[in-house]
């Protein structure tokens, strides 16, 4: 008999053994960055759990043990400080991690100590970029996926033996998991995030076909750029004054009397500076495809880093092919209004087509009486924006003479016909003008701290060359910016889609956008302290967040009490039957399903425990085997009657 | 209630002087009685079956007839047949010892099939119908049948398909050893049983069958846990034949009946659990294999299978 014994070995046991190695190796892997106090404290709570695993007879019940997490996890949130954040969660989850181990162990609570197992070990990769690290999760994975597998025995059957034969088998053959796991892991690591080609595009080709501008543009063509609620691209940068606002991408210089179309333009190097006065911002940007080649940048962009970018003589940048999937680049922008420029080819931005109308030329002619140039200007941007015209998107005058129907019959209509209206007076006054295609305005995220700009916020507004100036931006659009919603003002879906973004752009950036730079730079600004994005935040709006959490306390405390008055009103006698089979467990007697209520209560030896167990029996069994709802006072007769239960 | 669950008491008190150590037969024995059905008892001679049934119809005020069952035995001598009567020059009925109460039925397995299922008939319809005559039996009307499971020769054993028209079958077994030693010491006390008082009237008798009948609330947790042990006996691998639709409506009235006993106006799990041994076994064709096995004990490991509403 003996010699069998020694030959089987529990699964219990060998589990056990595999999740105190894990515990070890879970503790190995952070005790360095942590405080010397958690440390011991572990130490400590560990080796007692072992002494009660080899004991085994008396486990600390679970409520202590969950309180006592919850006790550490607010503690931990009392003393978070945005310097530490790394080191005081893993401290927390080292606790928790000690605590767990002193439960008597269910299937469930190894699966916890598992993940624990894990979260520590990815604390310790955020901690340091060590080898050790590798060697540390190859063990970690190794060990997890024996122990599941043999886990899994043990869920089926908690007394299942096996022989030390089996056992090895069965050691080495779940051993194939990690074996196939961490190979094809690598593949996938090295080839999935690093690929700027989406691999699986081919899911989502319907997507692609994208407005956007074009080098010709036709009057009113931008409403349908502006239809589009897609996002055309996210700028990663601070906040700043809403009227700053320009995205630039294409400028448009010759006008057909229908359409304005960009002629073709010089290359300028890179290196020659932008003159404007006003403060350079860095902005990154992920560009979503939109099938042309025009770059978008803040106004007056200086440089732009991206491999293949042309810079042209009106300060617009282009690839040599059409966007067709995410970019991301970094742009250097001056924020002014004045492009700076002293010669320029002043023909080239008087010209008009013969089609204008005398109607046209008269007004202009009215407009500019007496005036010089400056004031010219002022009275055109009067002219437009007192009011006699209106902004709109619909019913647009795609007539062949759009400029009269603009100015003379609807006086309403979109950027455009307020831009081109607006450079056409200019041009016939003499003044040089140019229509600069681009976005407007955008919603800010402060979680993410960018904006987000869509295809709507498409916009077109006017520069003027005035001698000795350079090139001064106008936007005769009435109040533009109003056109380009803010978040303050925005709907709350949009504030909800907003929100929903935030995840999008973490993952463009982050993953798709991945390069070892980057994910550097991440680890060291994590580990020096998480002061965006959501901390800094909890901070400034306690008050709003509290709100929040507030309502959602409540809601859910309501929501459990109205599914308890449910439960109660519904099937009031199963919980009065469950309180009472709960407290006879307690007592260690448990029924059978096959047992009847008096039978169970006949079969307990304690006498007085069996003559009130009886008593609620009998009172129960009236109402429900004669299926009348008992009252509220039955109820609380029954309930007294469990509660006097006791050997 | 617990006024009736008394006169139960009580008629079980008063007989079990005269029936020593044998109050759960007895008990059964009421059981099918109030429920209106018949019983069946299987044992060795001498073990005081006819005693039971004469306690049981004096302690109801009630008649009792007994029928010694042999293999000559014609259906007249149960039924009872007409006589020409020389005075009145007419046929007259006499009518047999089935127009009792309670009828004994002794050694049943040794009648002709032809008598068996004149009695059986009888037993189903309550009536019986000689030379183009139909006669009502009493209302109140239980046969107690029993038979002896070891002597083989000569007998006809019932078909299964009769033994379901039993509402029970038990068997006594064999006295305690003090009831035993009781019984030695003061004899056998069968005479005095003749003489006793009824503890009740027969038609308080007939008021408890009412009760029992109508007044008894089975809730349709409790049906659908007779209907689970009756799907549980048709699908199994023990059993071929399991229970027929009249084999849960007995489950279904003796469980009323023992709810009644126990003082409760309506059935819970227990009352249907404490008798399933009893009216299962022989309504169910068990497997050859399983022939030679303790059927009770079959059919509580099946019941036990069973999970009950609370």
């Amino acid at each position: 008999m003996k010699s069998i014994e020694l030959k089987t070995i529990r699964i219990e046991t060998i589990v056990k053994l595999l999740t105190y190695i894990i515990g070890i190796i879970g503790f190995l892997s952070v005790y360095r960055y942590i405080n010397i106090l958690y440390s011991a404290s572990f130490i400590l709570l560990f080796i007692i759990s072992m002494y009660f695993e080899y004991k085994k007879t008396f486990y600390i019940p679970r409520w202590v043990i969950n309180i006592l997490s919850v006790l550490v996890v607010i503690f931990t949130i009392y003393r978070i400080n945005t310097e530490e954040l790394i080191t005081q969660i893993i401290e927390a989850l080292l606790i928790i991690y000690a605590v767990k181990f002193l439960e008597e162990k269910k299937v469930r609570d190894y699966m916890q100590i598992y993940t624990l197992t894990l979260f520590l070990l990815a604390g310790m990769g955020l901690m340091s970029l060590d080898i050790v690290f590798s060697v540390f999760l190859i063990i970690v994975v190794i060990m997890l996926s024996t122990s599941f597998v043999l886990l899994t025995f043990f869920s089926q059957d908690h007394e299942m033996e096996f022989t030390r034969q089996v056992a090895v088998k069965v050691v080495l053959k779940s051993l194939y998991i990690p074996g196939l796991a961490i190979p094809l892991t690598v593949v996938m690591f090295i080839i999935l995030p690093r690929t700027q080609y989406p691999i699986f595009d081919f899911l989502n080709r319907p997507d692609k076909a994208k407005t956007g501008f074009t080098n010709k543009v036709r009057l009113g063509a931008v409403s349908n750029i502006q239809e589009d609620s897609s996002v055309i691209f996210r700028v990663n940068m601070d906040k700043i004054n809403d009227d700053e606002l320009y995205w630039r991408g294409i400028v448009l210089d010759y006008f057909d009397g229908v359409s304005w179309s960009a002629t073709d333009k010089v290359a300028v190097p890179h290196n020659v500076p932008v003159s404007a006065p006003g403060k350079t911002i860095r902005q990154t940007i992920y560009l979503e495809p939109y099938s042309d080649k025009y770059i978008f940048a803040l106004d007056k962009p200086a440089f732009i880093s991206i491999r293949g970018v042309k810079r042209f003589d009106d300060l617009t940048f282009r690839m040599s092919f059409s966007i067709e999937r995410r970019l991301r680049y970094e742009a250097l922008s001056i924020l002014s209004d004045t492009l700076i420029e002293n010669e320029i080819e002043q023909e080239d931005y008087l010209q008009l087509p013969e089609s204008i109308s005398q109607d046209v030329r008269g007004l202009a002619g009215r407009l500019m009486k007496n005036k010089d140039k400056m004031e010219y200007i002022y009275e055109l941007y009067r002219f437009f924006n007192d009011g006699s015209f209106r902004y709109s998107l619909k019913n647009l005058p795609f007539t062949r003479s759009p400029l009269d129907d603009f100015l003379f019959k609807n006086r309403y209509g979109n950027c455009e016909y307020f831009a081109s209206a607006f450079a056409v007076m200019l041009r016939l006054g003499g003044i040089p003008a140019r229509l600069v295609g681009g976005y407007r305005g955008g919603y800010y995220n402060d979680v993410g701290r960018y904006y987000l700009v869509p295809q709507k916020n498409a916009h077109v507004w006017v520069e003027a060359f005035i001698d000795k100036k350079g090139w001064i931006r106008f936007d005769p659009t009435p109040a533009s910016i109003e056109n380009f919603a803010l978040l303050k003002k925005g709907s709350p879906m949009m504030r909800l889609r907003l929100a929903l973004d935030t995840i999008n752009y973490y993952w463009y950036s982050f993953v798709i956008n991945y390069n070892l730079d980057r994910q550097l730079s991440i680890i060291f600004s994590i580990r020096s302290g998480i002061k965006r994005p959501s901390i800094k935040l909890n901070l400034k709006n306690w008050w709003v967040y509290t709100r929040y959490l507030l309502c959602f306390l409540v809601a859910g405390a309501l929501i459990l009490l109205a599914l308890r008055r449910y439960r109660l009103r519904k099937n009031v006698d199963m919980f009065i039957l469950h309180m009472f089979l709960k407290k006879m467990k307690r007592y260690g007697y448990e029924k059978k399903t096959s047992q009847g209520l008096e039978e169970f209560v006949k079969g307990i030896k304690d006498g007085p425990l069996k003559e009130r167990g009886l008593t609620f029996v009998r009172q129960f069994e009236g109402f429900y085997y004669k299926d009348i709802k008992p009252s509220r006072e039955d109820i609380k007769k029954m309930k007294e009657a469990i509660k006097r239960l006791r050997p | 209630m617990d006024n009736n669950g008394n006169k139960i008491i009580k008629i079980i008190d008063s007989l079990s002087r005269y029936l020593q150590g044998k109050e759960k037969p007895l008990r059964l024995a009421l059981i099918a009685f109030f429920s209106r059905g018949h019983l069946l008892i299987e044992d060795l001679p001498g073990l005081g079956k006819t005693t039971l049934a004469i306690g049981i119809a004096k302690s109801l005020g009630l008649t009792f007839g007994r029928i010694q069952c042999t293999s000559d035995l014609l259906p007249t001598d149960i039924t009872g047949l007409s006589i020409y009567n020389k005075g009145t020059g007419e046929f007259e009925f006499h009518p047999g010892p089935i127009f009792n109460n309670i009828v004994l039925c002794d050694e049943i397995n040794r009648a002709t099939p032809k008598t068996q299922s004149a009695l059986l008939e009888a037993m189903g319809e309550k009536q019986v119908t000689i030379e183009g005559k139909t006669y009502k039996l009493p209302r109140l009307f239980s046969i107690i049948a029993t038979q002896n499971p070891v002597e083989q020769f000569g007998t006809f054993p019932l078909p299964e398909s009769q033994l379901d028209r039993f509402m029970m079958k038990i068997s006594i077994g064999y006295p305690s050893n003090e009831a035993e030693k009781e019984i030695l010491k003061v004899g056998s006390k069968r005479e005095e049983l003749y003489s006793i008082e009824p503890v009740i009237s027969r038609e308080e008798a007939e008021d408890i069958q009412k009760k029992v009948e109508n007044g008894i609330y089975v809730s349709e947790k409790v049906l659908d846990y007779i209907l689970a042990i009756i799907n549980r006996t048709r699908r199994n691998g023990y059993i071929t034949a399991g229970l027929s639709t009249r084999g849960a409506l007995t489950i279904m009235n003796t469980a009323k009946a023992n709810a009644y006993f126990h003082g409760r106006d309506f059935v819970i799990p227990e009352d249907i659990k404490e008798l399933v041994e009893y009216t299962i076994p022989h309504r169910v064709l068990f497997k050859e294999e399983y022939e030679g096995l303790d059927k009770r004990e079959i059919i509580k490991s099946l019941i036990e299978e069973i999970p009950t509403p609370a």
